[in-house]
């Protein structure tokens, strides 16, 4: 069988166009290497729907980023991912320099298109942050910039695709691509994958993807970004995004509401890493804390429940590369996705669509659903409404996960939906098990019971994020029968 | 169809079924309270005791050496005996000032409302991200109480090859677990320059197994992209930093986390229970009620204990506190002032002590480091009011001061301090 669409890559960018493609009469393939879709840089990242002044006009950064962000909301909705648009807010202190980059924002951003900017005088932030630091004289004020968990729009992107025919592959490391007379032939170790279009959405691994083509255009350079993240009892700290002025390479260490309630502070910005290298260090932990205590100095190490990093795919052209490949034509690049990235995925995928249009016949298929099929979330229930869930079946009044209180209902659904998970890293990213104040501390030893029970799968094989990351090394009984280590 | 959750009043409303729980519901009864509710998170009564399979539990109480399921059985057959209404595998998930709990089961949601509300949640484990070890964040990094819960309950062993960073108690009887279940622990690893637990677990955990402790030690990185494979270990100096130059690596594939209980008082926030930031527990009057009349806490909720059997003597104290309280139904009159730990002191229990006093006032706590001989000094306004010499005092293990009647007649906030003193003093 020879595929329509090979997608390499099923971060955010890889199941947004996923999903786009899946409106028509196409068959879809998505490759992902890692155990799970959203595995690479799209559970990592700071979530961030950008407004869209911090892009050079005329790129297509720019360009799509404003699409893109006007998008976001609409698709939220259906695809039923929580989102909220908390607006932005980027401030500068009394010197002049300072001010005279924060006019040019605001300029570059009327000159992109993003409605509503302001700069907004101290005396009007107090209502909007009241924790800003005294020393913050003015703030441009960007309304239309939100905050989304990109590992949940990235999951909800790839079950709405499956809903509507896409097929995944996970634990699938492309090592080769050869020409075929009307296809490209996707090797996968021993497999082989005909398709006639090869969309290449492979995050920081889009130049080795390239380079199986001999196609050596560009090459992307990881910039590592340390994040951590705050209790929900700090979440209040600020409702509006916070950045400070951006440097020539990254937007700076940003305090952002999340849409769960917790806060989040970061990144870093550490460039040409390996891509391998998502270590969280002290320095980089520490350097977060003190940027972020310049925004907001009542923060403290006190509110922080965990630490993370994450890559971004540095194209060294400047700017997306949205492109076929002039080496091979079947073979379409969408690499170099780093921030404004995720805010502009849903026109990258409308883009990416377009270039995909001018090679196949799009016909659109009227069994498209556009809502995400999405069993009932403790998150937007009431109680009465989980009164009544539970009457319907009782395993939704166990809660498993006491922290952010997931019960055994709702694990059961996700184990149970298109695009089920595979490891409780998967599962924590759907359900956020795990990633409470206790940080899986109450739930993990439940979660490998009940995984283990409802997949039938040996506990002993059941994984954090994948082979080789297995949470239990053997049973206790293994002893009396003796084991490795009997006598 | 209107929808409406299920709706209870109760007498007493217990949260939590473990030692704490139990003795508070039972000397409740005792004391005459008949509609007593406790709701329990877990499958079955007995709390963290269920997964305590060492022994060393009802020395003073009973007289016995027992296991953590057995003392809790010594309780649990009580309860079944008399008439304590039980909700089991139900989480609490809100509770008010006016004493109304949100309990959410496979029943469906219940509102309770309850004359008075004894809190006996326990406590939750420090985090690896609360403490932010940096490194990888692969499989085998986990908290000493998790691991336990695996390995004694599901039979599941964690690793095989571990170093238990914390040497407070929890992570000393794991290391010995996980030798006794076939396991290698390469190291104990405690940041202070003393041991966190008791000291006979130095002896029965470490000592006996041949475990090696590094004081003044501390886990600088996780290691391992899936797996852990590795940790490193550094010395700190006296602030608990990492000395630069003197990390080593130690290579494993668990690393097991006993770096601190944390009292579990999410529900106490709620109802607006004003905390006391040393213990991490509620602000309470010697009857262990909190600055929201008509809730008391006792256990590990109220501060982290040493042992169970004190946590037994408390919890019945407090039953019998809330039941008096149910019953006489009218509000505190007795005046109240401040106790207010000084030099020396890490926290202290209660907190606040009522006068003209009627009874001898118990007060509990932990001193801020390990003294060989000290004296403990009660002052009000600069004046001695009581002083009394202890020996082998210890973070990891709780001292008694027990303050006469007569000297609490008149009011006025209480400082006490600890100082040490030499030994042929």
């Amino acid at each position: 069988m020879v595929y329509d669409v090979l997608i390499v890559g099923a971060g955010v960018i890889g199941c947004a166009i996923a999903r786009e493609i899946s409106r028509y009469q196409l068959k879809v393939l998505v490759l992902e290497r890692g155990a799970d879709v959203a595995s690479g840089t799209s559970k990592a990242n700071s979530g961030i729907i950008h407004a869209g002044y911090d892009a050079p006009p005329g790129s297509l950064m720019a360009k799509l980023n404003i699409a893109g962000a006007r998008l976001i909301p609409g698709l939220c909705q259906e695809l039923r991912v929580p989102y909220r648009q908390t607006g932005s807010l980027v401030v500068a202190g009394k010197g002049e320099v300072d001010q005279v980059k924060l006019q040019r924002l605001l300029q570059q951003g009327i000159a992109n298109g993003v409605s509503g900017l302001q700069i907004l005088p101290r005396g009007q932030l107090n209502h909007l942050v009241p924790l800003l630091n005294s020393n913050v004289e003015l703030g441009l004020h960007a309304p239309t910039a939100g905050v989304v968990a990109p590992y949940e729009l990235t999951i909800a992107l790839a079950e709405n695709a499956a809903q509507n025919g896409v097929e995944f592959l996970l634990e699938k490391t492309v090592t080769g691509i050869t020409k075929g007379p009307d296809w490209l032939s996707v090797q996968c170790e021993g497999e082989l994958f005909p398709a006639r279009l090869v969309v290449n959405a492979a995050g920081v691994h889009a130049d080795l993807i390239a380079a199986l083509i001999d196609d050596r255009s560009f090459s992307i350079v990881p910039c590592k970004g340390q994040e951590l993240i705050l209790d929900k009892r700090c979440g209040d700290m600020t409702k509006l995004v916070v950045f400070p002025l951006p440097s020539p390479t990254s937007k700076g260490v940003v305090v952002a509401p999340t849409p769960a309630g917790n806060l989040l502070i970061g990144p870093t910005a550490e460039p040409d890493c390996d891509r391998a290298d998502t270590i969280t260090t002290r320095s980089g932990q520490q350097q977060v804390l003190d940027a972020a205590r310049t925004l907001i100095p009542a923060l403290s190490i006190k509110g922080v429940i965990t630490s993370y990093a994450g890559l971004r795919a540095v194209a060294d052209t400047g700017d997306f590369i949205i492109r076929f490949s002039e080496d091979c034509p079947r073979l379409l690049h969408v690499a170099g996705i780093k921030s404004p990235g995720l805010s502009a995925a849903p026109a990258i995928a409308e883009a990416v669509r377009n270039l995909i249009g001018e090679r196949l016949l799009l016909k659109e298929s009227p069994l498209f659903q556009p809502q995400r099929d999405v069993s009932p979330s403790r998150r937007n229930l009431e109680l009465t409404d989980w009164h009544e869930l539970i009457k319907t079946n009782p395993a939704y009044g166990r809660i498993i996960c006491r922290c952010e209180q997931v019960s055994e209902g709702a694990i059961r659904d996700a184990l149970r939906s298109p695009l089920p998970p595979g490891t409780i890293d998967g599962l924590k990213r759907r359900l956020r098990v795990g990633m409470g104040r206790c940080q899986g501390g109450f739930c993990l030893p439940h979660l490998i019971s009940l995984f283990a029970e409802y997949t039938q799968l040996d506990p002993r094989s059941i994984t954090k994020q994948g082979a080789g990351s297995e949470y239990v090394s053997g049973s206790l009984k293994e002893k009396l029968t003796g084991g490795e280590h009997g006598e | 169809m209107v929808s409406m959750v299920n709706r209870r009043q109760v007498e007493l409303a217990v949260i939590g079924g473990g030692p704490a729980g139990m003795a508070a519901a039972l000397s409740a009864r005792q004391a005459g309270i008949k509609e007593i509710l406790v709701v329990e998170r877990d499958a079955h009564l007995g709390g963290i005791l269920q997964q305590c399979i060492h022994s060393g539990f009802g020395l003073h109480l009973l007289g016995k050496d027992l296991t953590g399921p057995e003392y809790a059985e010594h309780f649990i057959d009580q309860i079944s005996a008399s008439d304590t209404e039980l909700m089991l595998d139900s989480m609490v998930i809100g509770l008010t000032p006016d004493r109304r709990l949100t309990v959410v089961n496979s029943s469906g949601v219940t509102e309770i409302g309850a004359k008075a509300v004894i809190l006996a949640m326990g406590c939750r484990e420090r985090t690896r991200g609360a403490i932010l070890i940096p490194g990888s964040r692969p499989a085998g990094v986990y908290t000493a109480g998790t691991a336990q819960r695996l390995v004694n309950l599901q039979g599941f062993l964690p690793g095989r090859e571990a170093v238990v960073l914390g040497s407070g108690d929890i992570g000393l009887i794991m290391a010995r677990r996980l030798v006794l279940e076939g396991c290698k622990v390469k190291a104990v690893v405690e940041a202070m320059p003393w041991l966190g637990g008791l000291t006979r677990n130095l002896v029965q955990c470490l000592h006996d197994y041949d475990i090696p402790l590094y004081l003044q030690h501390t886990v600088t990185a996780v290691h391992g992209s899936h797996r852990v494979n590795a940790v490193s270990i550094a010395r700190v100096d006296d602030h608990l930093r990492p000395i630069g130059g003197t990390e080593s690596r130690c290579s494993c594939d668990l690393l097991l986390l006993a770096i601190g209980l944390i009292p579990e008082n999410e529900l106490s926030l709620q109802a607006g229970i004003i905390l006391d930031d040393r213990t991490g527990g509620p602000l309470v009057t010697p009857n262990r009620e909190t600055s929201v009349p008509g809730i008391f806490a006792c256990g590990n909720v109220l501060q982290v204990h040493d042992l169970v059997d004190s946590v037994s003597r408390e919890g019945s104290q407090v039953g019998q506190a809330a039941a008096e309280r149910i019953l006489r139904r009218a509000g505190e009159t007795e005046q109240r002032s401040r106790i207010i730990p000084g030099d020396g002191i890490r926290s202290l229990v209660p907190q606040v002590y009522y006068w003209p006093a009627v009874s001898v006032l118990q007060l509990v706590g932990r001193v801020s480091h390990p003294i060989q001989k000290a004296v403990f000094v009660v002052t009000r306004s600069g004046i001695c009011l009581y002083s009394i010499t202890k020996q082998h005092l210890r973070p990891g293990e709780m001292f008694l001061l027990q303050l006469p009647a007569r000297l609490l007649q008149s009011g006025g906030d209480l400082e006490v301090w600890v100082r040490e003193v030499e030994l042929c003093d």
